[in-house]
């Protein structure tokens, strides 16, 4: 048998028509009962009831509808409200599907491809017909491949954990400026299509009490996503740390693509890929920015997107809590 | 020598693939996305397309359906990291020719490439007992312009359905199995289900039978397959 399966579209329709039909219900039944006065006091009139009668029994009528109406309207409220959650849930339930079906398609893609770059390598390298001085170029990419592949292993485990059971941190005194410059410098190093230029104003002496592990895999999973989601001719990056005494930020700003305004706070959810997974144009699996989130969420810190549009860039504020006075240079 | 349009985005599985298949004598073009593939398809002089399906711009099966809506024939091989058989039945209702899923071995790909040479030249060869045209009972087939007439009149064909109807007019009056049309036709491995052999039959029996529903030329023999017979009219 057929399961059962209803549409956000559907929803809609089923709760628009539901709604109609209890108001329609509603409006009617108010009509009757107020048909249902005019009848009672006409009745008593038949009877010989006298006048001040008539005008008590009106009275107490009319006392007893707006009571019974009141508490109609009351159920009417409740029904909308609980219809309108349904509706809700049902669409945030498709929104999440196809996110999923999207996800599975883009792991497929990011796992096979790799995979199939190694798998023709080897045969390339078996090839008789291949000369010796074009094969000396195939172990590079190959290595390049299985850290590709490392890394998307990777983030799905780590999501994996996230699901499970949270992130036990293991927190130490962390220079924050410090540790955003490590990593910086640690992308630095990985040779990239694109020139990077990096601006940088990252003042020592801002400690924070972090996993620093775990919080140099969120800065890399923003500062990976600045410089894939990047059409210019060079990435510039510029990335700035300030603090109050009591909460430090660290602004991590691109010449990248931008963000729609919908996908500001989308881009942070699990799963989450910007259009279809069949034309995309960045590779990725949608995980990076949802570990980054839990990550500095984890610390009892926040992270925003900003951006003025698409093709305008885009900012990435990480604000965690400062411990003051907490000078421990071992940190990072 | 054979030029073949490359359409992969992934820089390390594009240049292993010039890598073998130069080294097997072909000539390779390569573009690395879908928005530019059928312009370049347009300005070359291509043999065959290799098309991977997630591309960033355009994705290979709407380039695959736009090629043939603009009545390009040239042989398609999909190369998809997807393995489900809706997604592989996809790709062959687009219009691609065969298929190969990623992980794949270099040495099945050159054989798939071949394949579909080899089943391009059996259509297009005007030298054996049928010759370019054929002809029965006022029907007419053109296995060069793909061209077929019939009592519904005078429609294209695609490559398919002119290989599928050469294959069996080439074995008049014998019962040819699902299975034989399959190998024929889509080559090893790339076996759609047996709901799609009979959608091609479907739209043959349209150009060439009076009444679809009772077919004089193109019988199904329940069980097995096909036959093709010429009655006398």
């Amino acid at each position: 048998m057929a399961r059962f399966h209803l549409t956000p579209r559907g929803a809609l329709i089923a709760f628009v028509v539901l709604s109609t039909a209890a108001i329609a219900q509603m409006v009617w039944w108010i009509i009757f009962m107020a048909r249902l006065v005019d009848e009672k006091v006409d009745l008593a009139a038949q009877y010989g009831a006298d006048p001040a009668t008539i005008e008590q029994l009106h009275d107490q009528e009319i006392g007893r509808q707006i009571m019974v109406g009141m508490e109609g309207i009351f159920f009417l409220v409740l029904i909308l409200g609980g219809g309108w959650l349904i509706y809700r849930s049902l669409v945030k339930g498709e929104e999440l599907k196809f996110h999923q079906q999207n996800f599975l398609m883009a792991v497929t893609h990011e796992l096979k491809t790799p995979l199939a770059s190694i798998k023709l390598y080897i045969d390339t390298l078996k090839s008789p017909k291949i000369p010796d001085e074009k094969k000396a170029g195939v172990l590079p990419r190959m290595r390049e491949d299985l850290e590709r592949l490392e890394k998307l292993v990777d983030n799905i485990l780590e999501a994996g954990r996230f699901e499970r059971s949270g992130y036990r941190l293991h927190r130490q005194a962390a220079d924050l400026g410090r540790l955003a410059a490590e990593r910086l410098e640690a992308l630095g190093r990985i040779p990239r299509p694109k020139p990077l230029q990096v601006r940088k104003n990252l003042p020592p002496q801002v400690f924070v009490t972090a996993d620093t592990e775990a919080l140099s895999r969120a800065f890399d999973a923003v500062l990976e996503n600045s410089l894939k989601y990047n059409d210019e001719d060079a990435v510039e990056l510029a990335v700035t740390l300030e603090s109050d005494g009591r909460m430090a930020r660290l602004v991590i700003a691109d010449n990248g693509i931008g963000l729609s305004r919908d996908n500001q706070t989308a881009i942070f959810d699990r799963f989450y890929r910007v259009g279809s997974e069949l034309s995309r144009s960045h590779p990725g699996s949608g995980l990076g920015l949802y570990l980054a989130r839990e990550i500095v969420q984890a610390h009892g810190g926040t992270i925003t997107a900003e951006s003025d549009g698409p093709g305008q860039g885009a900012r990435f504020t990480i604000t965690l809590k400062v411990e003051p006075g907490n000078e421990d240079d071992t940190a990072g | 020598m054979k030029t073949i349009l490359l359409v992969e985005d992934d820089p390390n599985l594009a240049d292993g693939l010039i890598l073998n298949l130069e080294a097997e004598g072909y000539q390779v073009v390569h573009i690395a996305n879908g928005n530019e593939a059928v312009e370049e398809f347009k300005r070359g002089n291509f043999d065959l397309v290799l098309l991977d399906i997630m591309l960033p711009g355009v994705d290979g099966l709407t380039i695959c359906k736009r090629l043939r809506t603009e009545g390009y024939r040239i042989p398609i091989l999909f190369i998809t990291a997807r393995s489900q058989t809706e997604e592989k039945i996809e790709g062959l209702v687009a219009g691609g020719d065969d298929y190969i899923i990623k992980p794949f071995d270099m040495a099945e790909l050159l054989a798939r490439i071949q394949g579909i040479f080899r089943r391009q030249a059996w259509l297009a060869s005007g030298d054996d007992q049928l010759g370019e045209q054929y002809e029965f009972n006022g029907r007419r087939i053109n296995f060069k312009t793909f061209e077929a007439s019939g009592p519904g009149g005078t429609v294209p064909l695609t490559h398919k359905e002119c290989m599928v109807m050469k294959y069996l007019v080439e074995r008049t009056g014998e019962v040819v199995s699902r299975d034989q049309l399959l190998d024929a036709v889509w080559g090893y491995h790339t076996y759609p289900t047996n709901r799609t052999i009979d959608n091609f039959i479907l739209k043959l029996r349209k150009v060439f039978e009076d009444d679809p529903k009772n077919p004089q030329y193109i019988e199904t023999i329940r069980g097995v397959g096909y036959r093709f017979s010429k009655p006398q009219a």
